[in-house]
């Protein structure tokens, strides 16, 4: 990953920007039920244990490039992105496909609810951090 | 991004790159997967969507010349 970061600075202009966006794994994914009023969540969903250490190695990365003083942090945080469903099956095919979550989610709603609201429309709530990083002058 | 030259990494089918070339002056897209640039050009095509470019490639080792970019996304890739 620094390899690529190093790549970027080089392709960079002089005080160009480097838009970096991904999960934030240290804030827990919900399965929400959508309602009239919004979204309730049902459960929450965890990180897949690899994924963690790959976000983990990316993070270092990143605050290795700052104190090799190739980028600075112009503006970073989180904002929250949501995944669509038609119904608990497919939110549920989903996350048995997808690398980045743990298989399953670990509900707050009971099984008499969840049989319940089983047809209605659900989404995967989950948190994206972002940084703007300038390109500095350092050396690669 | 309005007027800049913008390097979407892992561009997948391009999607983000493609909105980004509506304002960009030009966008390149970068992936290894070769499926997702094929359907990244075909949706440049479809489009009609002509200062936007891809190929297949790795972060680690960047086909472009130096400060060839104003901006780099990278956007769940790194």
């Amino acid at each position: 990953m620094v390899d690529a970061l190093h790549e970027i600075h080089r392709v960079l202009a002089p005080g160009g920007l480097l838009v970096d966006a991904r999960p934030d794994s240290r804030v827990l994914g919900h399965a929400e039920h959508v309602t009239a009023g919004g979204h309730r969540s049902v459960g929450t969903i965890r990180t897949a244990r690899a994924e963690l250490g790959n976000d983990r190695a990316s993070d270092r990365a990143i605050t290795r490039v700052k104190r090799e003083r190739l980028f600075r942090s112009r503006r970073k945080g989180r904002f929250w992105h949501r995944v669509p469903f038609d119904g608990l099956a497919a939110l549920q095919e989903y996350l048995r496909e997808h690398l980045r979550f743990e298989h399953r989610v670990r509900w707050t709603a009971g099984t008499a609810t969840r049989r319940r609201i089983k047809d209605d429309r659900f989404t995967i709530r989950r948190a994206v951090r972002y940084e703007l990083l300038e390109r500095v002058s350092g050396q690669t | 991004m309005r007027g800049k030259r913008v390097l979407d990494l892992g561009c997948g089918d391009g999607r983000l790159a493609l909105g980004v070339a509506a304002l960009a002056r030009t966008v390149e897209g970068l992936d290894p997967d070769p499926e997702g640039i094929a359907a990244a050009r075909k949706r440049a095509r479809d489009e009609g969507v002509g200062n936007a470019r891809f190929e297949v490639g790795a972060a680690q080792s960047l086909p472009y010349k130096d400060g060839a970019f104003d901006v780099v996304i990278s956007s769940w890739t790194l």
